[in-house]
């Protein structure tokens, strides 16, 4: 039997051109990950990728979890997931230490589907879809004095590159602005191209559905964030109130933390992020509850190549909601902002063509990594 | 890649020489394997065959998948043959989800359970038989991995066969499977004479001895008062679980069930699928749920029905302290409780409430009478205890832990079914042999009230405040450390759930406070 005898943490990071800001007011200055590379004794790599601070991630797995999965049976996933979380839970149920579970996690199920010859998809339930619809994410908050112009140009560029729907950034601190910013953009890019709004946490109830009122007038598919994400109650109302899809939950980790947020229908989207919630093994029972509560799950996701791809996979097994002649297929989030993991990571980018990206058909993730942008960008 | 090529569906049934009923009264007349006498339970059906139907399931690169489907053979083979079998023919196995999915999209609209779920069942066993053989890895390690490699097994029977030596024959039966290793046994119960079957589990309780566990079953032959009167009676004959005390569709009665007995209940052979257990669950309609693979929806849907399961247990704990030189163990303490009636105080914040409940239970499983000392706060109790002041206490976890960690008192006594995760070495009173709930677990609450004329813009603001705190992530972490769970209800959905509970108090309170008539 093929046992695991190493785990090494890439953490690797690159500066990014034109820095840019959402909501939330960080400055993204720099692009990094904690990539998990997971070497097995019959010579099998398994790679896998940690949402979040980088350092923190790999500290949690040098110290905490690395020592503790050395000799056991990759093919016993959900086991070490057991193993692990009940290892760290007494530190926190949530947060980094389930991000770099989940690093571990996408990195075995790779070596499970490298073993059977078999693209994870088809081990954890099968293909509902070979190709997913993509959206872009982008209009962040670039050039201060340009907001509008800058949105629009980069709205029409998402279109003319083929995607088929785009999601933009608000919470300018002006509610009025922000409806000015996204009904330029409808303008721009026409009723054909599906419109979503992210608006990071920035407001309170009342704001988000007042704000909200007027988004639906502009043809809006979800309201992504619009309140904190600690506020279930808040959610609660919100959603409620809304006639249009509230979205959440890229913050939220675990079967448990998503239990409270389903079993209320606190939101119409849940948006577990693979390389965060817990991997695959998590995000297909995250999945199962939403199910269980009528909630459609529509993954997160801002990593590299390897968490796009483990992405895919999960969407790849991911049932219509409701299934129907013509069902409504989770889209796939493709970030647009400058990240050279994402594009050169992988030796065969994972790239939109007219708004469709295929899911990986070879072995595991079924990508092959390019050590070279891992030894340019290392950090430690 | 290969393709599913051919379903086919043995149906098969062999005679029972030995017709047996349970509480159902159905005659078992036949089954698959050789069976010397027909049986039944509390059904009634007499089982004079045993049957089945076998799905096998073949690929186009010759591998073979077998699976099966529980319930009446005959019905599985028509769902499959006609519904789902031309649907899956040149699929990939490996789509197993994907073939479920179709599958019972196909068929809800007839129905979203029941021998439809059954036949899809048979074919997911089957299908994974086909991935793990193709992968050459046995199923478990395609679904998760090994948690162990063998598994502790009870043994099912003590049916009602002969009506003249149904304690008799229940005896013989326990004793051979006992000699045969069986570290645990399920018996039948539901005879249509309580007393009856409590003498009978009485019996075969003292011929086992109290080494081997004992559960009952009674195929749901009781109503909601009938199974907790004599769940009572078989807490007394340390039952590990009450199966299917009551019919299945009775969800508010296996809820009232569940809280009333301190013993685990269980149930869920007749539910199907994730949305039929999930109404079970989410309310903790019973302790442990019993998916039946064959029949729920097969290996994917029952990982799913765990998933359910395991996201949703929450339990509320309260400990019992004494001072730090005082008595070392539960035990120790009791029986000073014992020598000195009437004599040893225990403290509790508040009165009429579960402390106050859980100290009169403390006196009242020893038999005797015990002080009980209302403060008006836990900080109040935790100082006068440090003191000496009181011989015990009642508290939360929450409220001792500083003082537990300084060494000024110290934990001998959980309140609750399972040990307190901060506190690994306290052991609870249950564990111990200390019944101290017998009218069921309960909840305590917190919670914040203001007068009644506050005006609402106060009130909202006075919220917001408050929920900013309970539901900063360092207090939540404190409170479970606790054992306790932070919840968000405010207005009527609060008002309800505190009449809820006070209710409940009132009920057992009386029960508690009242003296009872002797």
């Amino acid at each position: 039997m093929s046992k695991i005898k190493k785990v090494t943490c890439h953490v690797v990071s690159a500066p990014v051109q034109k820095p840019f800001t959402s909501s939330r007011g960080w400055i993204y200055k720099t692009r990094g990950s904690c990539i998990v590379e997971i070497e097995t004794t019959d010579g099998i790599v398994g790679w896998g990728e940690c949402y979040g601070p980088s350092a923190v991630a790999k500290s949690f797995i040098d110290t905490q979890f690395a020592p503790r999965i050395i000799g056991m049976d990759p093919f016993d996933v959900e086991v070490i997931w057991e193993e692990l979380y009940n290892r760290i839970k007494d530190y926190g149920t949530s947060g980094m230490a389930i991000s770099a579970i989940s690093g571990i996690d996408i990195a075995l199920w790779d070596i499970i589907g490298k073993s059977c010859g078999k693209p994870i998809h088809k081990l954890i339930g099968g293909s509902y879809r070979s190709e997913v619809s993509a959206y872009a994410t982008g209009l962040y908050f670039i050039d201060m004095d340009r907001l509008i112009e800058e949105a629009v140009e980069e709205a029409l560029e998402f279109k003319s590159e083929g995607f088929i729907a785009i999601k933009m950034k608000i919470g300018l601190g002006d509610p009025k602005f922000d409806i000015k910013r996204v009904e330029a953009v409808r303008k721009a890019i026409g009723d054909d191209v599906r419109l979503m709004v992210d608006a990071n946490h920035c407001f309170t109830v009342p704001q988000a559905i007042r704000i909200g009122r007027e988004l639906e007038q502009l043809n809006i598919d979800w309201f992504e964030e619009p309140i904190s994400p600690e506020d279930i109650d808040g959610y609660v109302e919100v959603t409620r109130a809304l006639d249009m899809a509230v979205a959440g939950g890229e913050n939220e980790f675990t079967r448990w933390g998503f239990r409270d947020l389903v079993v209320r229908k606190a939101m119409d989207i849940v948006q577990p992020d693979v390389c965060a919630a817990g991997g695959i093994s998590e995000c297909k029972k995250i999945a199962t509850l939403a199910s269980a509560h009528g909630v459609e799950c529509v993954p997160h996701a801002w990593g590299s190549a390897i968490g796009l791809a483990a992405t895919l996979h999960f969407l790849a097994a991911l049932p219509d909601q409701p299934p129907s002649f013509r069902g409504n297929p989770p889209l796939l989030e493709l970030e647009q902002c400058e990240n050279p993991f994402r594009d050169l990571l992988s030796v065969e980018p994972i790239v939109q063509q007219r708004g469709k990206v295929k899911i990986p058909t070879g072995p595991g993730l079924g990508i092959e990594i390019n050590r070279t942008i891992l030894d340019k960008y290392r950090v430690s | 890649m290969s393709k599913i090529k051919k379903v086919t569906c043995h149906v098969v049934s062999a005679p029972v020489q030995k017709p047996f009923t349970s509480s159902r009264g159905w005659i078992y007349k036949t089954r698959g394997s050789c069976i010397v006498e027909p049986f039944t339970s509390s059904r009634g059906w007499i089982y004079k065959t045993r049957g089945s139907c076998i799905v096998e399931i073949e690929t186009t690169d010759g591998i073979v998948g077998w699976g099966e489907c529980y319930g009446p053979s005959a019905v599985a083979k028509s769902f499959i043959d006609t519904q789902f079998a031309p649907r899956i023919i040149g699929m990939d196995p490996f789509d197993v989800e994907v073939i479920w999915e179709e599958l019972y999209n196909r068929i809800k609209d007839y129905g979203t359970s029941g021998m439809a779920i059954s036949a899809i069942s048979g074919i997911d066993i089957a299908l994974w038989d086909i991935i793990g053989k193709s992968c050459g890895k046995p199923i478990h390690k395609l679904i998760g991995g090994s948690y162990r490699s063998e598994v502790s097994a009870y043994a099912t029977g003590l049916y009602f066969i002969d009506m003249d030596r149904l304690i008799e024959e229940a005896v013989e039966e326990a004793l051979e499977f006992k000699s045969e290793g069986f570290i645990a046994i399920k018996m039948k119960i539901g005879l249509g004479d309580p007393k009856f079957d409590i003498k009978r589990v009485e019996a075969v309780r003292k011929a086992i001895g109290d080494d081997v566990r004992l559960m009952v079953d009674a195929n749901h032959c009781f109503t909601v008062p009938q199974a907790i009167r004599i769940g009572r009676e078989l807490e007394q004959l340390n039952i590990d679980w009450f199966e299917e005390p009551i019919s299945p569709e009775d969800i508010d009665g296996y809820v009232e069930v569940t809280r009333a007995l301190d013993m685990a209940v269980a149930g869920g052979e007749n539910e199907f699928t994730r949305w039929g257990f999930r109404d079970l669950v989410v309310r903790k309609a019973m302790d442990i749920v019993q998916p039946d693979v064959c029949a729920a929806g097969g290996i994917s849907e029952c990982k799913k029905i765990a998933t359910l399961a395991s996201a949703h247990g929450v339990e509320c704990q309260l400990l019992l302290l004494v001072p730090a030189d005082g008595p070392a163990t539960l035990d120790a303490f009791l029986e000073t409780v014992k020598k000195s009636p009437g004599k040893i105080s225990i403290g509790t914040p508040g009165s009429n409430n579960l402390n106050h409940i859980f100290a009169v239970m403390t006196g009242r499983v020893v038999n005797t009478d015990i002080i009980t000392v209302p403060y008006t706060g836990g900080s109040k109790v935790i100082v006068d205890l440090a003191g000496k002041q009181l011989d015990a206490a009642v508290l939360k976890p929450s409220e001792s832990k500083t003082q537990i960690d300084a060494g000024l008192v110290k934990p001998i006594g959980v309140f609750s079914n399972d040990r307190i995760k901060t506190l690994p070495n306290v052991p609870t009173f249950k564990e111990k042999g200390y019944n101290v709930f017998p009218y069921g677990p309960l909840l305590q609450m917190a919670y914040l009230v203001a007068p009644a004329k506050t005006p609402p813009a106060v009130q909202e603001k006075l919220i917001a405040i408050f929920r900013k705190a309970i539901q900063d992530p360092r207090f939540k972490q404190a409170s479970e450390d606790g054992g306790s769970k932070v919840d968000d209800s405010t207005g009527k959905a609060l008002g309800s759930e505190i009449n809820a509970v006070t209710k409940t108090l009132s009920v057992v309170g009386k029960k508690i406070f009242v003296p009872e008539e002797k």
